[in-house]
C-alpha cells in the first residue's frame, strides 16, 4: 500500500509523457506557416515563438527566398528592408543565446512599401542553432535549422488570379477485372499567386459510383504537385489513387478540383474498360488443354480401332 | 453449368463487385475556439475607418487565407491553415557525432536520431547538408563518398551501395519508411550536398496521408573511410539539418 502511491505516480507521468523526448538539440516553432494576403502601403505584426527544449544554445535568425525546391542557398544579405525583426535585441544573422526549457517570442514587421510590386513573396524563416566545438578528436558538429514559411500575396483587391491545371495524366484504358483501378495525376498552379486546393476523385461503374476525397494542398505559383487521394487504401503506391476491386465493364475517373473553398475550378474526366482477360485467358487455356486431351484420346482410340481392323 | 448455379455465382461475386463503391468520402470540419465553419468562402476587405460610414464588407471572393491589419483591424480569412496555431519541432538525439581516432582503411558509422512533431501540417521534409568535407589542420581531407560504383557513383540526389571498405569518403543514409526510395535498399550512401548548394531533394518527404501520425522518428546514419588518415589526424566539419514543413 505503501507503494500504490508513488506507482500510479509515475504511472501517469510516464503515460502522459510527451512524445517528443528531451533531446540535447531540440527546437520548435510556432507558427510554421503564415499565409498572409495585404495591399499595399500597409503594416503587418507576427508574433513568433521559438522554444528550446534541449540543452542550452545559441541560435541565429536567418531569412531566405524560399520556392518550391525549397530554401534558397544564401540568406537574404541585407535582409529585405520591409520584413523585420522588432523585438529588442534580436535581429537578421545576429545569434542569442535561448537557455534550456525557455521560450524567446519574436515580432516580425511587415512593411509593405507603396510601390512593392503586386505578386507572391516567400521567405522562410530559419532559426539555426550555433555549435561549438567540444572534443579534441575527431568530429562532426551537428546544427540544427528548424524553418518556417512566410508567404506573402500583394494584391490591391485582395482578389488574387488563380488557375490550376491537371497535368501528366496517367491512366491505362484497360484494365484486368481483378484490378486495381488506378490513376495518376499532378495539379500545376498557373496562376500567380499560392493557392489551396482540394477535390475529389468520383468513380463511375456499371453498379454505382465512389467519391474518394484528394489530400488539400497547398500550390505555389508556378509549382506542380503530385496529387493523392486522402482515402486510397493502399497507400504503399506512389499513385494518385489505387482501388483494389473486382471490375467489369466500363468506368469513368471523374476528378474536380476546387481552389480555396470555392466551387469546382478544374473538371476532368478519364475512362478506363475492365475486362476480365487474365481469367478468359486461363479458362481458353484450360479449354483448350482438355480439349487436345480429349483430341488426343480419340485419336488414340481412333489408331487402336484402325490398328485392330487391320489385323481383323 | 445450371441457371441456379448462374445465380448462384453472380451472387457471390455482387460484393466484390461492389467492393469498390463502398462510400469513402471524408469531410473537414475546422472548429476554432469560437466558431465553427463549414465550407464556405469568405474574404473580407477593410474599409478606411476614418470615413463616417466605414465598415466590413464581404466581398466573397477567392482570395487566399490571409491576416488582414489596418489601423487596429486584424482579419484572418481562410480556414485551411491549421497550421496558424500550431508548434512544429525537431528534436537530435546528439549535440554531435564523435569518431574518436580515425584509422587508415578504417569504416566508423554513427547514428543520429531525429524526431520530428508535425500537428496540422501535411508533413515536412529533412535535408543533410554539410559546410565543407572532414578536414584536417594539416589539409587532410576525406572526400565526399562516391559509392562502390566508380561508373555511376552516388550524389547528393541519388544513393547507391557503399560497402567496399577501401572506397574513402563521407556520406550518410537515412532509415524511415517515407525516406526518398534510392534510400530503401541497405547499405545505400549519398554524399552530403554542400549548403552553398540549394538541397532540391531532401532525404526525406513526409506526407501525413501515409499513416496518419504526426510525430516521426528517422535514424540518420554518417560513414566515413579515409585511406590516409594516421592516429594523429583530426578531422571536424559540420553536418547542418534542415527540418522544414511541408505545404
Amino acid at each position: 500500500m505503501n507503494y500504490l502511491i508513488p506507482f500510479i505516480t509515475l504511472l501517469c507521468i510516464l503515460l502522459t509523457r510527451s512524445p517528443v523526448f528531451a533531446e540535447p538539440l531540440s527546437l520548435s516553432i510556432s507558427p510554421p506557416l503564415v499565409e498572409i494576403t495585404t495591399q499595399t502601403d500597409r503594416s503587418i505584426t507576427k508574433e513568433y515563438s521559438i522554444h528550446n527544449s534541449g540543452e542550452k544554445v545559441s541560435i541565429t535568425p536567418q531569412l531566405f527566398e524560399y520556392s518550391p525546391e525549397g530554401i534558397s542557398s544564401q540568406p537574404l544579405e541585407p535582409s529585405d528592408p520591409w520584413i523585420r525583426i522588432v523585438t529588442e535585441g534580436i535581429g537578421w544573422n545576429e545569434p542569442f543565446i535561448l537557455q534550456a526549457n525557455e521560450e524567446q517570442r519574436i515580432l516580425l514587421s511587415l512593411r509593405i512599401p507603396r510601390n512593392l510590386e503586386e505578386k507572391d513573396y516567400y521567405r522562410a524563416l530559419v532559426f539555426k542553432t550555433n555549435p561549438a566545438p567540444t572534443a579534441q578528436f575527431s568530429q562532426s558538429l551537428l546544427q540544427e535549422r528548424i524553418v518556417s514559411v512566410l508567404l506573402i500575396t500583394v494584391s490591391s483587391s485582395g482578389l488574387t488570379p488563380t488557375a490550376i491545371e491537371l497535368s501528366d495524366i496517367k491512366i491505362p484504358k484497360f484494365i484486368d477485372s481483378f484490378g486495381p483501378a488506378h490513376m495518376d495525376m499532378y495539379a500545376i498552379n498557373t496562376g500567380t499567386a499560392f493557392s489551396r486546393i482540394s477535390g475529389t476523385i468520383t468513380m463511375n461503374g456499371p453498379l454505382g459510383e465512389s467519391t474518394f476525397a484528394l489530400v488539400p494542398t497547398l500550390l505555389l505559383a508556378g509549382e506542380k504537385k503530385h496529387l493523392i487521394a486522402q482515402a486510397s487504401p493502399n497507400t504503399g503506391h506512389l499513385e494518385t489513387i489505387n482501388i483494389p476491386g473486382l471490375y467489369v465493364g466500363a468506368y469513368t475517373f471523374e476528378t474536380a478540383i476546387h481552389i480555396g473553398e470555392g466551387s469546382i475550378n478544374t473538371y476532368h474526366n478519364e475512362s478506363f474498360y475492365a475486362i476480365p482477360w487474365k481469367a478468359v485467358s486461363v479458362t481458353a487455356l484450360f479449354f483448350l488443354y482438355v480439349r487436345l486431351k480429349i483430341k488426343r484420346q480419340q485419336d488414340a482410340r481412333e489408331r487402336v480401332k484402325t490398328k485392330h481392323h487391320v489385323q481383323t | 453449368m445450371s441457371i441456379s448455379g448462374l445465380w448462384l455465382s453472380l451472387l457471390i461475386l455482387l460484393p466484390a463487385l461492389l467492393a469498390p463503391f463502398v462510400p469513402r468520402a471524408y469531410s473537414q470540419t475546422d472548429s476554432p475556439q469560437r466558431m465553427n465553419i463549414q465550407g464556405g468562402r469568405t474574404t473580407w476587405e477593410i474599409l478606411d475607418p476614418n470615413s463616417p460610414s466605414h465598415t466590413l464588407k464581404d466581398i466573397m471572393g477567392e482570395a487566399n487565407a490571409g491576416l488582414f491589419n489596418r489601423n487596429g483591424y486584424v482579419l484572418q480569412s481562410g480556414h485551411r491553415n491549421r497550421a496558424q496555431s500550431s508548434r512544429f519541432t525537431a528534436s537530435l538525439s546528439i549535440p554531435s557525432l564523435d569518431y574518436g581516432t580515425i584509422n587508415k582503411n578504417q569504416s566508423i558509422t554513427k547514428n543520429i536520431n531525429i524526431v520530428v512533431s508535425y500537428p496540422d501540417l501535411p508533413g515536412y521534409s529533412l535535408s543533410f547538408a554539410q559546410d565543407h568535407p572532414p578536414m584536417s589542420p594539416s589539409g587532410k581531407i576525406i572526400p565526399d563518398a562516391a559509392c562502390d560504383n566508380a561508373k555511376e557513383p552516388c550524389n547528393t540526389r541519388q544513393a547507391s551501395v557503399w560497402t567496399n571498405p577501401l572506397t574513402p569518403g563521407f556520406g550518410y543514409r537515412v532509415q524511415n519508411a517515407q525516406s526518398s526510395p534510392d534510400f530503401f535498399p541497405p547499405d545505400q550512401y549519398r554524399p552530403f550536398t554542400s549548403l552553398a548548394l540549394l538541397d532540391r531533394r531532401p532525404a526525406i518527404v513526409v506526407q501525413s496521408h501515409a499513416n496518419g501520425t504526426s510525430v516521426e522518428q528517422t535514424t540518420a546514419s554518417v560513414k566515413l573511410i579515409s585511406l590516409d588518415a594516421n592516429s594523429a589526424d583530426q578531422f571536424t566539419n559540420t553536418i547542418i539539418i534542415t527540418a522544414s514543413p511541408a505545404l
